[in-house]
């Protein structure tokens, strides 16, 4: 089908640009063309990584000196700076095609589109045809001296052609009245806001090439005070349904500045008899965009049907419907979010006995189906086969060991007969020796620790992280 | 077993007391579409594991209704009576997400204003302090562009308009405070304000004319047509319509009112 094109009435200004930037994945973004430095300047404040360019040496000079955010300001001319490929989150480049001949021009876009990273922004703006200054005022104003002006004037459509395979997001052109000295006057403009396609994951991913993280901590309030820059963990796990709203995308911003940082979410609801929030799948895409992470994950589980919503992670029944169930939705978040996905085994306390499969074989069915990783929770695992009489060993010995991508540390309390999944005590020595017997067994790239309560004593959790690593053998750091 | 029959049979045994209750005690399957096999599982299940599960989920729902809820409405609603709204909220909306706030809190906000209209007597505030905060949690700076297509100006998502008492930054900040709210006025009726952008949340009284301009922008006309009407309905305002005429540029500039670009 095709996908209808409305051009918008309305041009963007500063504060539009500020309000996109929660959509502009991990990496640095190039501000070409960057002026007196009002774009540069709030892309790092929200905490994001920019380099700004320009031809106008006293200006880059004045930049410096007014803006000590950490803004690489560099003077040169775009035409020469290199543009690596595939390397920019985003490319700011407003209003600079005056000075750009127009034989260079699409060279020049071809360059922009190429150095734009997959699912990152390109934000081009320029005077058009409709300018009535196109061939007089801008004469006087271009430095260009690789052309005689008139120079660098946008043909009609000229951005939405070059970007028409691309998403388009925003797409401006017409005359709008404009208002500084020497007075009112019309200003002929091109605005467009495009995204790069981002190709979909591999048939098959090959696990054991994703990179190991050494060991982490689970981001929460009460641990912010400790999670500064010296924070002695190699990433922090965030849960990634407390920064769907994005005005906390800036501050996510500013803890990925110094640690890399994993999503894990709880309210995908993977094994939900119906399809997945459209919605909701398009905040969680943004949140791990944010991230940059190689993998994110999620619970085997659901948390809602179509009649309820639930907060607490259920169990599936070990069927072979379940199973293609999940399977049938993970492509759906494929689709979506395209990188790894890994799959945590929940904790449960009670479960019908009418399963098809054991649990392993259910829970190792399903990450095959659903070309998943596996996180696996060896706490859960251990108040799972305390719960309900399992033997974790013999669990752990049915894993395909490349899909274990990750593990899960916390600790639990006992209520009446029950081991709680409660992530408010330190790790038990059971769980210790379980996680051992893992890496043993499967190819470990990161072991977070999950505490929810009794923050009392943070430097102990950064003691259970040194711990982890130690075991896990590897610092990264 | 069904994905669908366990689904639907779990959620019932968690969610509804009743149901719970009548499975425990008279063994009546808590969902109808299930196999006599499937109703027999669910038959053995331990009751005390499910009464263990419906309190790790109650408590979850609690959690989260107490997280969602602005502390200025907190203030108004005793914990006992906190603990029971968030079950009849969630018996009222079963499927209904608190999950994200920006989206839930509005939906909330509203059914707790009627439920609690016929639930006792609240101070005076409280209906002010709904209206702000349902403004307050509809607003959104941050999005992705959206062609503007409409042919005159309108209220960006980063604001909102409500009427109030003439007070109301004083009662905010008194309930922020824990201080009583009963010394302020509730007249005359003010209209305000509120907009976000990327630090915080602003709120500022109207001008009653600029209010009721700002509430008629719904993207058919322009700023100066929805002027006109106004200034002919109220000809007192015949001296001050440059004035007014010039709030447009001040709304655009924060970024609040959005209005096409295009030259005529």
């Amino acid at each position: 089908m095709t996908k209808l094109h409305h051009r918008s009435k309305r041009y963007l200004g500063p504060i539009d640009w500020q309000a996109l930037l929660p959509w502009i994945p991990a990496g640095p973004v190039l501000d070409a063309g960057c002026g007196p430095g009002t774009v540069a300047q709030m892309v790092a404040e929200h905490g994001l990584p920019i380099i700004a360019l320009d031809t106008n040496e006293a200006l880059i000079q004045t930049n410096k000196h007014q803006y000590p955010a950490k803004i690489d300001w560099i003077h040169g001319d775009l035409r020469d700076y290199a543009l690596p490929e595939n390397h920019f989150a985003a490319i700011f480049c407003l209003n600079i095609w005056p000075f750009i001949p127009n034989a260079e021009r699409p060279a020049l876009l071809q360059r922009l589109k190429a150095a734009v990273k997959p699912g990152g922004l390109l934000m081009l703006a320029g005077f058009t045809r409709q300018d009535p200054a196109a061939n007089n005022t801008f004469m006087a104003s271009t430095w260009s001296t690789r052309e005689p002006a008139p120079t660098g004037i946008l043909a009609p459509g000229e951005f939405y052609q070059s970007l028409k395979h691309w998403e388009i997001w925003h797409d401006f052109e017409g005359q709008i009245a404009d208002n500084h000295p020497p007075g009112p006057h019309i200003h002929g403009i091109a605005q467009i806001v495009a995204r790069k396609p981002v190709p979909p994951l591999p048939d098959h991913i090959v696990w054991n090439t994703l990179p190991f993280l050494g060991a982490g901590l689970g981001w929460r309030r009460p641990l912010i005070a400790m999670l500064d820059e010296t924070n002695g963990v190699d990433f922090l796990e965030i849960q990634l349904d407390d920064f769907l709203d994005p005005t906390y995308d800036s501050y996510l911003a500013h803890i990925l500045q110094h640690t890399p940082v994993l999503p894990h979410g709880v309210e995908l609801s993977i094994g939900s008899d119906q399809c997945l929030d459209p919605d909701y799948l398009a905040d969680v895409a943004r949140v791990v965009a944010r991230c940059g992470s190689p993998w994110w994950s999620e619970h085997l589980c659901f948390t809602r049907t179509q009649d309820y919503t639930t907060y607490t992670l259920n169990t599936l029944p070990a069927t072979q419907e379940a199973l293609e169930q999940v399977a049938s939705n993970a492509a759906q978040v494929r689709q979506a979010i395209p990188i790894p996905l890994l799959l945590e085994n929940a904790a449960y306390y009670v479960r019908p006995n009418q399963a098809e499969m054991s649990d392993a074989e259910f829970l190792v069915r399903t990450v095959e189906a659903a070309d998943c990783g596996i996180l696996l929770d060896v706490a859960n695992l251990y108040g799972n086969a305390c719960n309900l009489g399992l033997d974790p060993y013999a669990f752990i010995d049915q894993l395909p060991g490349e899909r274990v991508v990750q593990v899960h540390l916390a600790g639990g309390r006992m209520h009446r007969d029950l081991l709680l999944d409660t992530h408010d005590t330190a790790i038990w020595p059971e769980t210790w020796k379980l996680l051992q017997y893992v890496l043993q067994k499967c190819d470990v790239r990161a072991i977070s620790l999950e505490r929810d309560g009794e923050f009392e004593h943070p430097l102990e959790l950064l003691h259970e992280v040194k711990q982890a690593r130690q075991l896990m053998g590897v610092r990264l750091t | 077993m069904s994905l669908a029959g366990f689904q639907h049979a779990w959620n019932s045994l968690l969610w509804n007391s009743a149901q719970r209750e009548a499975w425990i005690k008279e063994g009546l399957c808590p969902a109808a579409d299930l196999t006599p096999a499937e109703a027999a599982a669910i038959q053995a299940l331990n009751p005390n594991h499910i009464e263990t599960m419906a309190g790790i989920s109650g408590y979850g729902r609690q959690q989260m209704f107490e997280k969602i809820l602005p502390g200025t409405v907190s203030a108004f609603i005793s914990p006992e009576e906190r603990y029971h709204l968030t079950y009849q909220y969630s018996r009222a909306f079963p499927a209904r997400q608190l999950h994200p706030p920006h989206r839930s809190v509005p939906l909330l906000l509203e059914w707790l204003q009627t439920e609690l209209a016929h639930n006792g007597e609240r101070p005076a505030h409280f209906n002010d302090i709904i209206a702000y905060e349902s403004a307050v949690a509809r607003l959104q700076h941050f999005g992705r562009p959206v062609p503007y297509t409409q042919p005159g100006c309108a209220l960006s998502p980063r604001a909102g308009l409500l009427a109030a008492g003439p007070a109301l930054a004083e009662v905010l900040a008194a309930l922020q405070k824990g201080e009583s709210v009963d010394p302020f006025p509730l007249t005359p009726r003010t209209g305000y304000l509120v907009y976000k952008d990327a630090d915080e949340t602003h709120l500022e009284s109207l001008h009653w004319a600029v209010y009721l301009a700002l509430s008629e922008c719904n993207g058919s006309r322009s700023w100066e047509d929805v002027l006109v009407p106004l200034i002919r309905q109220h000809p007192e305002l015949r001296s001050q319509a440059e004035a007014l005429l010039a709030w447009e540029d001040y709304f655009v500039g924060l970024g609040i009112l959005l209005t096409p670009t295009l030259a005529k």
